[in-house]
Order: C-alpha cells, then sequence, then structure tokens
C-alpha cells in the first residue's frame, strides 16, 4: 500500500470523529482501531504508546472538567455530569486520532514514506522538512546508541536504574546537544554537497506507486474530508 | 587552460586575525593528479573546503587574492552550486550520508537524483560507481551499519556518481587497507585520462607520491614548496610521514650516507633500486 | 604460564538480520603482550574488539577479561580491566572540555581528588595535551583529538588497552608522541591490542599479528610471517613491512628498527 493511502483515511477520520457526539458510538469507533493496532507487528509497544499519552490526559481531563479540584477547596460545582461528559467526548476523540496515527504509522517505514515524500510534487525542501522529524528521530537513535556505548566503555552502569546514573546522563547533555547540533551542520553540508535543492524537480528512483484505486480513494477521502469540514462549520 | 587557480590567495577564518592559509600559487590543469602534503594543523582541510567552494557560506571566513574554478571565483556561489562540478570527500566517511538514503544504493544515488537526471542514467551511474570503489556488495545495506573502510567506499562512490571536474579527495583512504587503498587509487587515476582533475589531501607521502604529478606542501597554513616528488623528497619528508623504506633513505641522505647523482627513492616500488645505486655507483 | 588478561573461547556473533560475522573465534592474550589485528574492510576487527570489552555480548561461546565473564559483568568492573579507544575519536568523547574528558573514567572509578589530579596531569602531559587542559575538544585538530581519547585512556589505567586504528590521525610528531606511549605502556607490562592497516607500524611494535577474514583468525603468528599474506600487501610495491624487506633486498639483515638499519647500512657502505 501506498504511504499516503493511511494518512489521506486519517483526514476524513479525524474529521468524522469531530462530527459524531455519540460516546458510544465514538467508543465503539476506538475499540475497533484499538484492536486493529493491537494486531500489528509491534502492537503491544505500540498499544503502551497510545497508552502512555492518553491514560494521564484522561486523568488530566477528568480533575480538571469535573472540577474536583475546585470542589476539594470547597467550592460548590454543579452540572458536573455534562462537564465530564464533554470531556469524555474530547478525549475519544483525541484518542480515535492518535489511535489512527499509530495505526497508519505502523503501515509504513520511515523508508517507505520519505522516498513517497521527495517523489510526491512538493518541492524536495519541503519534503525533507515534511520527512525531517522521522529522519532526524532515527539519528538521535543512533546518536543516544553511541553515547551510551562511549559511557559504557568508561564503566557508566548503563544497565544500572536511572535514578542511580542520573548524574552522568546529567553531564552528558551539553555535549549532546552541541554534537546534535554539529551533525545538523555536517547534514546540510552534506546534503549541499549532493545538490540537493539544486532543481526544482528531482528524480527519484524507486518511488512507491499508487495503485489506481488508491489515486481515487485519496480523491474520495479529500472530497469526504471537505463535506465533513464543511458539515462541522455549518453546524 | 586551467580547472583551478589560486594567485597570492589567503583565507582568514571569521572572528580571528591570524589567516588559516596564505601564500597560496597553484593552478589546477584538467585531468592533473595533485597531491596536497601537511602535517596535522597544516591546513590541508581548510584548503579542501575551499576548494570544494564552501567559503563563506559553509564555512565563514575572509578571502583575499585570487581563487577561481574555471572562470568564476570560488566565492561567488552556493556550496549547491559547485556540487556538479567538484565533489569533496572527507576524512570521515559518515559525514557524506545524507540521511535521507536507508540503502548504500540509495545513497549514492541520492546526488544525481537531485540533478533530476533520467532514471536509467541514474542506475547506470550508481552501478559504475559501485563498481569502481569495489562496493557493490554493500549496495543492499543500511549506510548507518558500514564499517569505517566500507564507509570510504561507498563515500568515494556517492561522490564519483555526480562526475564531477574535479574530485578532492581529503584524507579518504584512511580507513581502508593498503592493498585496498592501492588499486582504488590506481582506478581513479584512469578517471583522470577523460578529464577529471584530482586533489589527494594527505600526511602521509607513499600513495599521494605514486600518482601525483605535482605535490604542494602545506605547512602551518602556509604554502612551502610546490614541485615534483623527486624535487620535494627531502623537505616533505621533514614533515609528513612516509613508510620505514622511504624513511630510511631520507636519513641516509641527510647523514650523507647516500650518492650526490642517486635521486631520492618517491615509491617503495624503486626504494630498494635507489639504495642499490648508491652501492655500486 | 600467566593467566590470560583475554580470553575468548568458541565466540560468535552476528549483527541482527545478518549472516554470522564471527564463528568458533579461540583467542587468548597474556600480560605484556602487543598484539595486532589485521584484515580486509569489514572482517570484523571493530566487532572482535567490542566484544572484548564486552561493549557487545557474544551470541555463542565465553569472553573473559581479567578472569570477569563479559555476559555477566558489569561495565564498572569491565572498566577496570580494558580500556577501548574507539575507532571515531568523536564518538567516545563525552565531555565539552579536555581536562573533563581525560578525569571521566578515573572519577567514575571513584579516585580521590588529589590522586584524580595526579592521573589526569600525568595522562596530559604523556601525551603533549598539557596546554590545552581547558579547550573543547571540537577545537582541537584529529591528530589532537585522537591523542585526547589516548590521555583518556592513560587515566582509566586498565591492565588491557585495545587500540582501534589508533594511528590514522597523527602527523609525524604525533605519532613519535604515540609511539613513545606504546613503549611505556609495554614497559608497564600491560597488554595492548591493536588493529592497524599500516604494516610498517605493525612491524615495529607488534610481538604477535592476528589476521581475520571469514569470521576466524586465519593467521597468528610473528609480523614478519603472517603480514607477507597478499590479500594484506599493496600491489606492485615493495612488500610491508618495507624496511625488513629493503633489507632483503639489500643482503642486510633483517630488521624493523630504524636506527638497527641504519647502523647496518652505514656499514656496509663504508665497508
Amino acid at each position: 500500500m501506498h504511504p499516503f493511502t493511511g494518512l489521506a483515511l486519517l483526514l476524513p477520520l479525524g474529521l468524522l470523529a469531530m462530527r459524531i457526539d455519540l460516546p458510544s458510538l465514538l467508543a465503539v469507533a476506538l475499540a475497533l482501531l484499538l484492536v486493529a493496532l493491537g494486531m500489528r507487528p509491534l502492537g503491544g509497544a505500540r498499544l503502551r504508546q497510545w497508552a502512555l499519552v492518553l491514560l494521564p490526559l484522561a486523568l488530566g481531563l477528568t480533575l480538571v472538567h469535573g472540577r474536583y479540584l475546585d470542589s476539594w477547596l470547597g467550592q460548590v460545582v454543579d452540572n458536573r455530569q455534562a462537564a465530564l461528559l464533554a470531556a469524555l467526548r474530547l478525549w475519544l476523540r483525541v484518542a480515535i486520532v492518535l489511535a489512527a496515527a499509530l495505526l497508519w504509522l505502523s503501515s509504513i517505514t520511515t523508508a517507505s514514506l520519505t522516498r513517497a515524500l521527495f517523489a510526491s510534487r512538493l518541492p524536495p525542501g519541503v519534503a525533507y522538512l515534511l520527512a525531517s522529524p522521522l529522519l532526524l528521530s532515527e539519528q538521535l537513535k543512533a546518536r543516544l546508541a553511541a553515547v551510551s556505548e562511549a559511557q559504557a566503555a568508561r564503566g557508566v552502569d548503563v544497565a544500572a536504574p536511572f535514578f542511580r546514573r542520573w548524574r552522568s546522563l546529567l553531564a552528558l547533555a551539553a555535549p549532546l546537544v552541541v554534537w546534535t547540533l554539529s551533525d545538523v551542520g555536517e547534514r546540510a553540508a552534506a546534503l549541499d554537497a549532493r545538490a540537493f535543492r539544486s532543481r526544482l524537480r528531482r528524480t527519484t528512483l524507486d518511488a512507491p506507486q499508487p495503485a489506481i484505486w488508491e489515486r481515487w480513494l485519496w480523491y474520495g477521502c479529500a472530497l469526504l474530508a471537505l463535506v465533513l469540514a464543511g458539515s462541522l462549520l455549518w453546524r | 587552460m586551467a580547472l583551478m587557480r589560486f594567485s597570492g590567495a589567503s583565507l582568514t577564518r571569521r572572528g580571528v586575525t591570524q589567516p588559516a592559509l596564505s601564500g597560496l600559487d597553484f593552478s589546477l590543469a584538467p585531468g592533473e593528479v595533485l597531491a596536497v602534503l601537511g602535517g596535522s594543523g597544516s591546513g590541508k582541510s581548510t584548503l579542501a573546503c575551499w576548494m570544494a567552494g564552501w567559503v563563506p557560506h559553509a564555512l565563514p571566513a575572509q578571502c583575499d587574492g585570487t581563487a577561481v574554478l574555471g572562470a568564476e571565483s570560488l566565492a561567488g556561489a552556493q556550496p549547491v552550486a559547485w556540487a556538479q562540478r567538484v565533489q569533496l570527500v572527507q576524512a570521515n566517511p559518515y559525514a557524506a550520508l545524507t540521511g535521507c538514503a536507508f540503502s548504500v544504493a540509495a545513497e549514492v544515488a541520492f546526488g544525481p537524483e537531485n540533478l533530476g537526471l533520467a532514471e536509467a542514467e541514474i542506475r547506470r551511474r550508481v552501478a559504475a560507481a559501485l563498481a569502481l570503489c569495489e562496493a557493490d556488495a554493500l549496495a543492499a545495506r543500511h549506510p548507518a551499519s558500514l564499517s569505517g573502510g566500507e564507509a570510504q567506499r561507498v563515500a568515494i562512490a556517492a561522490a564519483l556518481a555526480m562526475q564531477p571536474q574535479l574530485l578532492l579527495l581529503d584524507e579518504a583512504f584512511s580507513r581502508l587497507t593498503p592493498a585496498a587503498a592501492t588499486s582504488l587509487l590506481g582506478r581513479l587515476h584512469d578517471l583522470c585520462r577523460d578529464g577529471m582533475a584530482l586533489v589527494l589531501f594527505d600526511k602521509q607521502f607513499d600513495l599521494a607520491a605514486r600518482h601525483a604529478g605535482r605535490i604542494l606542501l602545506l605547512d602551518g597554513g602556509r604554502q612551502v614548496a610546490l614541485g615534483g616528488a623527486v624535487e620535494l623528497f627531502d623537505v616533505a619528508l621533514t614533515q609528513v610521514r612516509a613508510c620505514d623504506a622511504l624513511r630510511a633513505a631520507h636519513r641516509a641522505r641527510q647523514a650523507g650516507a647516500w650518492h650526490a647523482e642517486v635521486s631520492p627513492p618517491v615509491t617503495t616500488a624503486t626504494v630498494a633500486a635507489r639504495f642499490g645505486e648508491v652501492l655500486h655507483g | 604460564m600467566a593467566e590470560p588478561v583475554l580470553q575468548f573461547r568458541d565466540v560468535a556473533f552476528a549483527w541482527p538480520d545478518a549472516a554470522p560475522l564471527l564463528s568458533g573465534l579461540n583467542l587468548s592474550v597474556a600480560p605484556g603482550e602487543c598484539l595486532a589485528l589485521v584484515g580486509r574492510n569489514g572482517a570484523g576487527k571493530s566487532t572482535l574488539f567490542k566484544l572484548a570489552c564486552g561493549l557487545l555480548k557474544p551470541a555463542a561461546g565465553q569472553v573473559t577479561v581479567g578472569g570477569l565473564d563479559t555476559a555477566q559483568a558489569r561495565a564498572p568492573q569491565l572498566a577496570r580491566q580494558v580500556a577501548l579507544m574507539f575507532q571515531e575519536a568523536e564518538r567516545q568523547i563525552c565531555h565539552d572540555q579536555v581536562e573533563a574528558e581525560v578525569a571521566f573514567a578515573p572519577r567514575l572509578a571513584g579516585l580521590d581528588a588529589s590522586e584524580l589530579a595526579l592521573k589526569v596531569a600525568r595522562a596530559l602531559e604523556l601525551t603533549g595535551l598539557a596546554g590545552r587542559a581547558r579547550c573543547h575538544p571540537f577545537d582541537l585538530n584529529a591528530g589532537e583529538r585522537r591523542l585526547l581519547t589516548l590521555a583518556a585512556l592513560i587515566a582509566q589505567d586498565t591492565p588491557l588497552i585495545l587500540l582501534d586504528e589508533p594511528t590514522r590521525d597523527f602527523d609525524a610528531a604525533q605519532l613519535a608522541c604515540f609511539e613513545a606511549w606504546l613503549t611505556l605502556a609495554r614497559s608497564e607490562g600491560r597488554a595492548l591490542l591493536f588493529i592497524s592497516h599500516d604494516l610498517d607500524f605493525i612491524a615495529r611494535h607488534a610481538s604477535r599479528v592476528l589476521h581475520l577474514d571469514g569470521g576466524a583468525i586465519v593467521a597468528d603468528g610473528p609480523s614478519c610471517r603472517v603480514l607477507l599474506h597478499p590479500a594484506l600487501q599493496a600491489p606492485d610495491a615493495l612488500p610491508a613491512p618495507t624496511l625488513p624487506a629493503l633489507c632483503q633486498a639489500l643482503g642486510l639483515p633483517p630488521t624493523a628498527d630504524a636506527d638497527a638499519f641504519d647502523a647496518a647500512w652505514l656499514a656496509r657502505l663504508r665497508g
């Protein structure tokens, strides 16, 4: 599947979640998405990522919208039920969008998305900008691995619990920033040296090719998104 | 006509008063092989960046005198504009990786892709460059997984795929075995017959002397000598590294244990013969 | 025989999703030995070093350093037994000042302030970096940066030292400084292992050379024998190490020592 197809589905799905008010319907959609996510390779890890963001968010929303803090301070709170229902709706919408995004990310690789972006009609610089969060995260991962290797060779117990090596981690923060900055400079020079952005159009070898149905699906999704956005505005 | 010309040229990095390079006077013809030799901190890498067109945009500095590529001043255009004509391979091969490619073949193809060439032409260039650098077997590997020597082959292949008029190799062989470095440099030398000029920046005498027509010697950022390997042997070996046999010849010449009419050996292939000539007159 | 400082027993290793890089590897290094490791690019030399200092764990077999099994030992214990000079100096440097970088390992080992100062001063002295103690490592040139990683190893003060292509970044003067330290470290009884492509350098210093190819050690012996393998030699040049080869061509007693050669040459010329 072309990397953009999942992305194309994401947009109307998000808008649809905004349009639906019935919490039970939203909950069913979320449950379906989570089951699908769990069935992907590394599904467990992705579900954990999802939970890591959404569970604290649930707690925060309950405290704030339920105005429990206010009632603990002795204020009288009315309409708590309605406020909590609104919070639940908000939480379900965020949860759906994040689960769908994770589901999309599980269907692509950094490599295929990067190639698809470079092969798109976007100018190379814009394509690079869009791909850079993914590219940068790969680079940071490599840097962190190098740092912990360099530390371990000197006797930092990288297997020790966090609180026992926080000092050595702290001592590394500044050099890591310097390293990363010098990496960025190096990377920019490497891109320049290979004539990146020297022309408006570049060739991309082995670009992911969308199937005909995928193209129609993209246009359909765009149209649907337009309709949904319109209905949200008109409401 | 010269491909590149430096005349009374000097370079001062931004923020300092002492020039990093000065007294540069040399020119480079198409197809020529020039070696730039010097020790650590002699200014080799700065000169390499300058020749690659990185000054002043990527390397902020003030330039004086003449430094031209063809008819254009080197300081005139953005580095990206020079990329099609000049390629620099630095000592650290990982610096050449763009991070946008997820296989060696894609990494080497990245430059030609940016030039907007036809797919068939890109594939031909990638295959030729990888074959020349004996990196065909690495084509499917992830660039981040390469060993130092493997990454150096890929960095050189990526530069060659741009088909530059001028290839600058700044200690670009340092991680290769002597056997691999010698044969790779031999094949690069063949490309010079088709007009590509080659500049080898090194702190070791041997490989450079074997292939370069002329040697430019740098010391403390100053051009101290320019000439053939035989001519520069005595002065060069006081400044740069060389294999033990050449060092022995150098010490013999310094100590007067040599005949004036026997020229110094500049490659290990001739060193035994030269010593023999000294012995047998 | 003394207890080996480093031992590999039937060690195998493979990177994920790749063919095995090392298999059935056996190796034993005695205290005071100076070993060179040679082989083509990508043969697994650097990987062998990372296994030897416990940064990588073997997939099969056992690696012991100073009696510690690297699969079980913790990094602080291993760092007192073995120090590694990484192939890329930039990937090894953890601090933003020369002095702090050199003090990193001994400080972790829990040395008191006066001992620490002494150790750092000595390491900087031996590497000629005393005048640059307060510099940022990125402001040093490539050779000096390599000397900085050496200073950090000297301060780590271990019985086994692994050096991955140590001479690559040095110019003539820096190389002389490094070789002086190498001689000193050997006289202190440390075991040294280095990876190098400079066959002359190997011949000058290594008491034993290992040739790694196809995931195993294919030759293990004195430099004059192991280095002559055609895969290690540049074509159509004087065989390396070049000084013994020159001696042979001139009918002089073979030596890798510069002074010995000079004396022999002078005697030959005069006599």
